[in-house]
């Protein structure tokens, strides 16, 4: 299964992704239109400070996931690859996903009541925020992909304890 | 196992870590009985909560209220120690201070104007333990106290005790699965039984037809088969309808309605005029969906009802309870698996004979719940044991905060510092109920036993100890209380026939709890009336009370707290909800609670557009009784010119809020004597402009 990776020293911090996810998650899919929709589209990517490093919050689609654990609708889910999926018409906005997630990556929209997260731009090829990230802090791909493309910087997953 | 992290408080986190012990609890925030599983640190101190997936009825689910308790147990607002309130500021005193001051004080007062100078507000006394002693203490001084009834559930226990014979819910909500229909009127529990709504779920998707009711296009009516956005106060005259269209078509159970139930040719004659189409008229509920409902709920049996506080906490509650149940009852839905009332009212009964009649004292005076405000104000009342908030929680809260100001002594056990807390002179602290022992009882109708996961904080103390500690100290026989949760609960199975057979030891026993009533024998029952012999003295079904008045349809606005008012003056109608991270006030003291919800007005978007207000908008809403600021939030799932707002903020607490409920006058539904907290008339205007 596919998967959005990111390389915490490849990151400036610009933020590109952020704005491209909202674009991406608004209804009218322009960035200058979605602060006029209702509700108002947000990011399901958040790039936070830490020192002088910057994180990006996402989705990592965890094997054994705690909010498709908590979730007592089923709105969260495993797809069929594996990847963890919102089905936003179950969604009740208990906010018991926002409560268990161990990387704060499901958000909650107060507006609709529900939680949104990461969906990897269900339906194509690229997720906006990696094609938006020049950097390539970014990356997307299986961990077999991520692990041939980062080896010996340190990144590659046979290098994890 | 899971960790809590959230953006906005991604930096002042602490891991709760894998060392200490994992250790079973049952959430006593609301009645749902979730089983918990709490991780405790070798210190002893609550570490995490989770979901327990060996729970057979929750099956891991929660929703964020208990994992909140881990801030609010260790927070800064937490009482630790006994205040004495000398010149406005709190000093720490000792146990044995506090008691010395409470019983002189007492004694004073019962000696000088009788034991009914003496009142409790005790809606958050504690466990099963704690709540038999308070009972006991209240046999042997007279001592009159209000718990939660009058501000969540009176009406409903009345109407169908006055019915049924038992107020309690007829059947657990476990049996969804099996009903043909699930009738969910008022009631959202998608967010108010978070962690057991996956039964409503289950049950739809196993084929049952789910049908909410309600004003408001709730998270629960999105996942419902069937919504009917009904006008605000009408469901009595919706429910009617349904009774005209099943008696006119002769949909009912005929051998039941003859066999088991009385008063039916009355609640006929009641129900002549409401048909569908004046229905339509006052509900705004389209004909044909009224006369479908009343078509699936004759073809699709067994049926179930499930009415929520947004038709028990309004002021015509009483008709519309009376007609929703005989409904249920007409149609045969009783008593049968996948049949019958599903409620988080879980009473059980009384253990009869604790205190010998020789030893027994008898209050002076009962008031009644509104009664209660102008007895504090007049001076009536010389002293007031709290364990609760009434000062945010009651009605007219304003009004209650200048009362129990006025008041000679005031004593609250608390586990918090909160609006009432800080009127009282004597602060007791409380334990939290994960560190108590004790029974809790669950919307699935069993109970399930529970051992106490932490030591208390600090100095606290249950109200169980608190009580036994002040009889001894007052000179009344300690041999009456009893000295332990275990012990307590065997004196109260031991003198209750009904729940004679459940041991603690079979609780502990029990993965899920034992079903109750179950008598000596140890036979469970697992829904109520199964042999279809009922409680009242006629063992029938009472469809009609003593008052045939009962059945006459009240108009919220001719009804009390909005009788007499002008609509012109007063034009919209306010209402407060529930969301899953809050619940009671002590829900707020959490930083997780804070970061997730915040105080607003949710107003339909027409509405707001004629008062020129804006999303984020300051507004003020105003009924006779008070004002309140709030900020608005638009939102197109409330009905036009109706406000809904969060009846749990409270002043002292992160938010500091002005609590809602004062916007709400101290008036009780004519037939139940339950406080009313929806369907006000009020007006509201704009204050500022967002961002200006």
């Amino acid at each position: 299964m596919k998967r959005i990776y990111f390389r915490v020293e490849y990151c400036d911090g610009c933020r590109a992704c952020e704005t491209v996810c909202r674009e991406r998650h608004s209804g009218s899919r322009v960035l200058f239109m979605d602060r006029e929709e209702e509700p108002v589209s947000s990011a399901r990517i958040t790039v936070e400070r830490q020192g002088g490093t910057y994180w990006a919050v996402v989705c990592q689609h965890c094997a054994e996931a705690p909010c498709v654990g908590a979730c007592m609708t089923g709105a969260m889910q495993y797809g069929d690859e594996g990847e963890v999926i919102h089905r936003v018409d179950r969604c009740v906005g208990c906010w018991m996903c926002v409560m268990v997630c161990p990387f704060g990556a499901v958000l909650p929209q107060p507006e609709e009541r529900k939680a949104a997260k990461c969906d990897c731009c269900a339906g194509e090829r690229r997720p906006a925020c990696v094609a938006a990230c020049s950097r390539q802090a970014l990356w997307y791909g299986s961990p077999e992909e991520f692990e041939e493309k980062t080896a010996g910087d340190g990144h590659a997953l046979s290098h994890y304890r | 196992m899971t960790s809590y992290v959230r953006t906005e408080v991604y930096r002042n986190r602490r891991l709760p870590g894998d060392e200490g012990k994992l250790l079973p609890s049952i959430c006593s925030l609301c009645n749902g009985g979730c089983g918990l599983l709490v991780r405790v640190n070798d210190a002893g101190y609550v570490e995490a909560v989770y979901g327990d997936t060996g729970n057979p009825y929750n099956q891991g689910k929660i929703c964020p209220k208990p994992m909140e308790i881990v801030q609010t147990l260790y927070g800064a607002q937490r009482v630790d120690h006994p205040l004495k309130k000398v010149n406005g500021i709190f000093q720490r005193i000792s146990w044995e201070e506090a008691l010395s001051l409470v019983t002189e004080k007492y004694l004073e007062h019962w000696q000088t104007s009788g034991n009914s100078a003496i009142v409790g507000i005790t809606s958050k006394i504690g466990g099963s333990h704690s709540k038999l002693a308070l009972s006991i203490f209240s046999e042997l001084t007279g001592l009159v106290t209000y718990g939660t009834g009058p501000i969540c559930y009176d009406t409903e226990e009345n109407v169908r005790k006055a019915m049924f014979g038992n107020g309690s819910a007829s059947a657990p909500l476990a049996d969804a699965v099996e009903a043909g229909i699930l009738l969910i009127v008022g009631n959202n529990p998608a967010q108010t039984k978070a962690g057991q709504f996956h039964w409503v779920q289950e049950a739809r998707y196993r084929g049952t037809k789910v049908v909410v009711i309600d004003p408001r296009y709730t998270e629960t009516a999105r996942q419902a088969d069937r919504f009917l956005q009904i006008r605000p106060g009408t469901d009595g005259a919706l429910g009617m309808a349904l009774l005209h269209e099943v008696i006119a078509h002769g949909w009912y159970d005929a051998s039941f309605v003859t066999e088991r139930t009385n008063g039916f040719e009355k609640l006929a004659q009641a129900v002549t005029e409401f048909s569908p189409v004046r229905a339509e008229e006052m509900t705004g509920v389209p004909r044909r969906f009224i006369e479908e409902l009343a078509w699936d709920l004759s073809t699709r049996k067994p049926g179930m009802l499930w009415e929520g506080r947004g038709v028990v906490c309004v002021n015509n509650a009483g008709n519309t309870l009376r007609v929703f149940e005989a409904l249920m009852a007409i149609l045969g839905n009783v008593g049968k698996p996948g049949a019958g009332i599903i409620s988080h009212i879980n009473g059980y009964g009384r253990a009869k004979g604790l205190v010998p009649g020789a030893d027994v004292v008898k209050p002076e005076r009962k008031r009644s719940a509104e009664a209660l405000y102008s007895a504090l104000e007049n001076g009536e009342i010389k002293m007031l044991l709290i364990a609760g908030n009434p000062c945010a929680n009651w009605p007219d809260c304003g009004r209650m905060q200048q009362a129990v100001s006025g008041l000679d002594f005031v004593v609250s056990h608390t586990l918090v510092l909160d609006d009432s807390a800080r009127l009282a002179d004597v602060v007791l602290p409380a334990t939290h109920w994960l560190e108590e022992a004790g029974m809790q009882a669950s919307v699935h109708r069993v109970m399930q036993w529970k051992e106490p996961v932490a030591r208390p904080y600090a100095e606290a103390k249950s109200a169980g100890e608190i009580f036994r500690l002040l009889a001894a100290k007052m000179g009344l026989p300690v041999k009456y209380f009893p000295d332990s949760p275990e012990t307590a609960w065997e004196w109260e199975r031991t003198h209750n026939g009904d729940i004679a057979g459940i041991t603690v030891e079979r609780m502990r026993r029990t993965a899920g709890g034992v079903h109750y009533p179950c008598p000596e024998s140890g036979e469970e029952a697992v829904r109520l009336f199964q042999n279809g012999v009922f409680s009242t003295p006629s063992e029938k079904v009472e469809l009609v009370g003593s008052d045939v008045q009962e059945l006459n349809y009240l108009d919220l606005l001719a009804a009390p707290g909005n009788r007499g008012l002008s609509r012109q003056e007063y034009p919209y109608l306010l209402s407060t909800v529930k969301v899953a991270a809050h619940y009671h006030t002590e829900c707020q003291y959490s930083d997780w609670a804070v970061a997730l919800e915040k105080p607003c007005v949710e107003i339909h978007p027409d509405t707001a557009a004629n008062l020129s207000i804006r999303e984020g908008d300051r507004v003020r809403i105003e009924t006779p009784v008070g004002s309140l600021e709030l900020p608005a939030r638009l939102t197109w799932t409330v009905p036009r010119d109706c406000l809904f707002t969060q009846p749990y903020f409270t002043q002292t607490s992160p938010y500091g809020q002005v609590p809602a409920n004062i916007l709400f006058p101290a008036v009780t539904d004519p037939e139940g004597g339950n406080f009313v907290n929806k369907n006000i008339m009020c007006r509201i205007s704009a204050l500022e402009v967002a961002g200006t």
